[in-house]
C-alpha cells in the first residue's frame, strides 16, 4: 500500500563535527598566504640552530673555565718563580755588599792602596803619589764581614772565601803568605819623591827621567794611538 | 546553549587555573628577588666570592749609583691548622699502618726551623681544635720550600713582607729601620709618604675550589701601588771607607762617638754621611738607642776653632780686614768685661796677618780682628751662614744648632769667633766649608735626590735655591789662607794627602761641663777642602769627648777619608804648588 500523504520524518540529530558534511564553500586561500604558512624544514632548522647555540655555548664555557684552572696554574708557577727571582736578588745584594767583598778581598790577601796616582797618557807624566800599597798584617777582625768594624748581621752565615778555597788544585806556593802580599814591602817607601807641591814648592808634575817615583827610576812612556 | 555555557565554564576554570599558577610564580618569584634577595645574596657571596688583599710592595732605598740600601724581601710565617695536625695524617690514604703522627711531622719541622719540636707541640696543643697556630715567623724561602717539601697537611704559610738592609751598618744611621710598628728612625721615618705602598683588592666569583676565580667575575679590583725608590746623594763606597776611618780613629782614642762628612762642592751633595757608633738596621737593638740616628745631623757641639774660617770670610766680606792686615798678639787677652782669652798653646807677643792668625789658630787672633766689625754685622753674617738654622736636609731629628742672640755680652762677642759659646752641627760646619770651597755661595745640603714613584713621577727633589753668602774674593782669599794650615801650620804635616793641596782648619772645642764652665774634655775635628786651588769636595771629621787636647787625634781620619774622596771621584793632583801667604810681620 501506498500513500501519497507527506508525513514528516523526524530530523535527524544533528551529526558531530567530524562527520558532518565539508561545507560546501570555502575560503580559498590565495597562494600568497599559502606561502607565507611554517613549514616542518623551517621548523627542524631553527631547532637544530638553537641546539647548536646551546652546544656551542656550553662547550665554550667548559674551554673558559678550564682555562681559568689553566690561568690560576700558571699565576702560581709565575709566583713561585718570582719569589726565588727576588730571593736570588736578595742574595746578591747582600753578597754585593762592602763588608762582604772587603773581607773577601783581605782574606784572598788583597791591600788597598791608600795613594792616588795618575798616569797622564800625553806625556806620559807620573801625577800624585805613585806608591805602592803597604803589606798590613790581616787580623781576624777585618775578615770578619758580619761583625767587623762596620757590622753587617747579614752576613753572620756567609763564610768568607780563602785562599785555600781557589787554590786547590795549583802549586800554591806563590801565593802561599797570603799575609805580606806585596812583595818588597820594605823597599817600597817611595813617597818622598812625591810629596805635596805645598812642601817643596815644585810642580809635581813629574817626569818619568826625572822621578824618584819608582824603584827603577825610569817609566817608559806609553805609547798611544 | 547548554554547550556554550559549559564550553565557557571550561575556559574560565582555565583561565583561573593560569592565573593562580602565573600569581604563585610571581609571588614567589617576588619573595625571591625582592624580600629575601638580600639575605640570599648575602649567604651566595659568602659562599662563593673571595676578596684577595695585594701588599704591594714598600720602595726601596738606593745610593746615588743605584746600589740597595734598604729593600723589601718576602718572608713567610709558619700557620698551621691544629685541628688537621694532631690526629697525624696516612700517607697513602686509607692505610691506616701509614699514619704519620704529629710528634714525627713535628720534628722533622723543627730541624728545618732549627726550634724545639716540644715548644712547637705546645703551640699546637695551646688550642687544638683552632683551624689557626703560628709556628715561625718570617722565615726564608730557603727554609719555607724545605718545610714545603715535607708534605706535611695542614700547614699554610702566610708572607709577611720584611725590611732588609743588604748593606748592613753602612748608611745604616742614615736610612733608619722599619720595626713591627712601620718606619723607626732615620729616612725611612722621614720619606715614609714616598717609599710606603698602597695595597690592592680584588674581589671575585670562585669555582668550587675556593680559589680559582670565575672568569669575568671580578666585582671590584683595585690594583697595588708599590712604594716609590728614594734615590740618595751618598756613594755607599764611600760611606763605607769614611765609615772605617773614622771608627778605627775613635776606637783608638776612646771618642764615644765620630761623625764624618763629605760634600761635593758644585752642588751641596752629601757623598757620605758617616756616624760612630753605627747601626745595623738589620739588627737595631744591639746600638744604643741614642746612637740610632745620624749624629751629624742631630747632635750639636760647640766646634771651635773651625768656626774661624767662617769668622775671618765674614769681615773680610764687610771689608773690614784683608790676608794681610797686620795684628799684634798678646800671651793673654782681657776683655773689657774682666774675661780672658787664651791661646792653646804659650807665646809670647807675636805678630801675625790674617793668614797667621788662622795658620796658628790664635783665638786672641781672631777675637782682635772681630773688634773691627760690629756684633750686629757678624751675628748677621753667620745666620747668612746657616748657624741656628736647619739645613736643607729633612732628616727625623735635626738639630739647628745654637746661635746665641743678640745683644753678646762682652765675651760671648769674642768667643763666637771661634766657636765657643756658640753650637753647630757636624752638617752645618761642612755647610760653612762648602759655602768658602764654593766661592762663596751656598749650595743647599742635599742628602736625598729625589723620589721616584711607581707611576714614574719624580718628587722630593731638592728645592732649595743657592744663597750667596759673601763674596768669592772674600771666600778664595779665606780658602788661601786656609791652605796655610796645611802648608806651614803646626799641625799641617798631619793633614797632607800627597799629591794634593789641601786647605783645612782644625778644631778642639773644650765641652761645656754642666756645672757652668768648660771641663777637661775637648771635641775635636778637622773641617777641610781639596784641591785648595779648585775645592770639588769638602771634608769634615769629628770625634766626641775625649781628654786628648790636640786636633791631631782628627788628622788621619780627615786624610783617610779626603784620599779616598780624590781616589774615588778621580780628582787630578796639584800640579801648582800653594801660593805663599804671608802670616807674620
Amino acid at each position: 500500500m501506498s500513500s501519497n500523504l507527506a508525513y514528516a520524518t523526524p530530523l535527524r540529530r544533528p551529526r558531530e563535527e567530524a562527520n558532518a558534511p565539508q561545507p560546501r564553500v570555502r575560503i580559498v586561500t590565495t597562494r600568497a598566504q599559502r606561502r607565507s604558512r611554517p613549514k616542518l624544514v623551517y621548523a627542524l632548522v631553527a631547532t637544530v640552530v638553537i641546539f647548536a647555540i646551546f652546544l656551542v655555548q656550553l662547550l665554550i664555557t667548559i674551554s673558559l673555565s678550564s682555562g681559568a684552572y689553566q690561568i690560576d696554574g700558571l699565576q702560581s708557577t709565575q709566583q713561585n718563580l718570582g719569589r726565588t727571582e727576588s730571593s736570588l736578588s736578595e742574595k746578591i745584594d747582600t753578597l754585593d755588599s762592602s763588608q762582604n767583598l772587603q773581607a773577601n778581598a783581605i782574606a784572598l790577601g788583597m791591600v788597598a792602596s791608600s795613594r792616588a796616582a795618575f798616569l797622564r797618557l800625553s806625556d806620559g807624566a807620573v801625577l800624585g803619589s805613585a806608591a805602592p800599597a803597604r803589606a798590613v798584617k790581616i787580623t781576624s777582625l777585618m775578615t770578619n764581614a758580619a761583625s767587623g768594624s762596620v757590622s753587617n748581621s747579614l752576613l753572620t752565615d756567609i763564610p768568607v772565601i780563602t785562599p785555600s778555597d781557589t787554590l786547590t788544585s795549583s802549586t800554591g806556593t806563590g801565593h802561599g803568605d797570603a799575609n805580606a802580599p806585596v812583595t818588597g814591602s820594605g823597599t817600597t817607601e817611595s813617597t818622598q819623591g812625591t810629596t805635596a807641591p805645598a812642601d817643596t814648592g815644585s810642580t809635581s808634575q813629574y817626569s818619568p827621567n826625572s822621578s824618584s817615583s819608582t824603584p827603577d827610576g825610569d817609566l817608559p812612556s806609553p805609547v798611544t794611538h | 546553549m547548554k554547550r556554550t555555557r559549559r564550553a565557557g565554564l571550561r575556559l574560565t576554570l582555565t583561565m583561573v587555573g593560569v592565573f593562580l599558577v602565573v600569581a604563585i610564580f610571581t609571588g614567589r618569584l617576588f619573595q625571591l628577588q625582592v624580600v629575601e634577595a638580600p639575605a640570599l645574596d648575602k649567604t651566595a657571596a659568602q659562599h662563593q666570592t673571595r676578596t684577595v688583599t695585594t701588599p704591594g710592595t714598600r720602595g726601596s732605598i738606593v745610593d746615588d749609583s743605584g746600589v740597595v740600601l734598604a729593600l723589601s724581601v718576602d718572608r713567610y710565617d709558619i700557620t698551621v691548622s691544629p685541628a688537621q695536625m694532631i690526629p697525624g695524617y696516612e700517607k697513602t690514604p686509607g692505610d691506616k699502618s701509614s699514619l704519620v703522627p704529629l710528634d714525627s711531622n713535628l720534628k722533622r719541622i723543627a730541624r728545618v726551623t732549627g726550634q724545639n719540636w716540644r715548644d712547637l707541640k705546645t703551640v699546637i696543643e695551646a688550642n687544638p681544635k683552632s683551624q689557626y697556630a703560628n709556628l715561625d715567623k718570617k722565615v726564608t724561602l730557603a727554609i719555607l720550600k724545605k718545610i714545603e717539601a715535607l708534605k706535611i697537611p695542614g700547614i699554610y704559610p702566610v708572607k709577611d713582607p720584611s725590611r732588609s738592609y743588604p748593606n748592613g751598618a753602612v748608611a745604616g744611621n742614615l736610612v733608619g729601620f722599619v720595626g713591627t710598628d712601620g718606619p723607626q728612625a732615620g729616612l725611612e721615618k722621614e720619606y715614609d709618604a714616598c717609599l710606603a705602598q698602597k695595597p690592592g683588592e680584588s674581589t671575585y666569583q670562585t669555582a668550587a675550589d675556593g680559589y680559582t676565580p670565575i672568569p669575568g667575575s671580578t666585582v671590584k679590583e683595585t690594583n697595588p701601588v708599590n712604594g716609590g725608590t728614594l734615590e740618595l746623594t751618598i756613594d755607599r763606597d764611600l760611606q763605607y771607607e769614611a765609615l772605617q776611618a773614622i771608627t778605627a780613629q775613635a776606637k783608638k782614642i776612646g771618642a764615644p762617638w765620630a761623625t764624618a762628612v763629605v760634600v761635593r762642592v758644585k752642588d751641596g751633595h752629601l757623598m757620605a754621611v758617616a756616624d760612630y757608633p753605627a747601626v745595623d738596621p738589620n739588627n737595631p737593638s744591639a746600638t744604643p738607642g741614642k746612637y740610632q740616628g745620624s749624629l751629624a745631623i742631630t747632635q750639636r757641639y760647640e766646634p771651635g776653632s773651625t768656626f774661624k774660617g767662617m769668622s775671618a770670610a765674614a769681615l773680610i766680606d764687610a771689608g773690614a780686614i784683608t790676608p794681610k792686615t797686620e795684628i799684634t798678639v798678646p800671651p793673654v787677652l782681657t776683655l773689657p768685661d774682666g774675661g780672658t782669652i787664651k791661646d792653646s798653646f804659650y807665646h809670647g807677643t807675636v805678630h801675625y796677618t790674617t793668614a797667621g792668625v788662622l795658620e796658628n789658630s790664635s783665638n786672641i787672633g781672631i777675637s782682635i780682628l772681630s773688634t773691627k766689625l760690629s756684633a750686629q754685622a757678624r751675628h748677621a753674617y753667620m745666620v747668612k751662614f746657616g748657624i741656628g738654622q736647619k739645613t736643607a736636609v729633612n732628616f727625623p731629628g735635626q738639630n739647628a744648632g745654637y746661635l746665641p742672640p743678640l745683644p753678646w755680652d762682652g765675651t760671648t762677642t769674642r768667643t763666637v769667633e771661634f766657636g765657643q759659646g756658640v753650637s753647630a752641627t757636624s752638617l752645618q760646619v761642612a755647610q760653612i766649608y762648602e759655602t768658602i770651597a764654593n766661592h762663596g755661595v751656598r749650595e743647599p745640603m742635599t742628602l736625598v735626590a729625589g723620589c721616584t714613584l711607581a707611576n714614574g713621577k719624580v718628587v722630593d727633589t731638592p728645592t732649595t735655591a743657592p744663597e750667596r753668602v759673601v763674596s768669592a774674593k772674600a771666600a778664595d782669599e779665606v780658602r788661601g789662607m786656609l791652605e796655610t794650615v796645611v802648608s806651614g801650620g803646626p799641625v799641617g804635616p798631619l793633614l797632607r794627602v800627597p799629591g794634593y793641596r789641601i786647605a783645612a782648619k782644625t778644631g778642639t772645642a773644650q765641652v761645656a761641663a754642666g756645672t757652668g764652665g768648660y771641663g777637661n774634655q775637648v771635641i775635636t775635628s778637622v773641617a777641610g777642602m781639596a784641591p785648595a786651588e779648585d775645592p770639588q769636595y769638602v771634608v769634615v771629621v769629628t770625634f766626641g769627648p775625649t781628654t786628648l787636647t790636640t786636633s791631631a787625634v782628627a788628622a788621619p781620619a780627615f786624610t783617610s777619608v779626603m784620599s779616598e774622596v780624590l781616589k774615588k771621584y778621580r780628582v787630578p793632583p796639584s800640579t801648582t804648588p800653594a801660593p805663599y801667604v804671608q802670616t807674620t810681620w
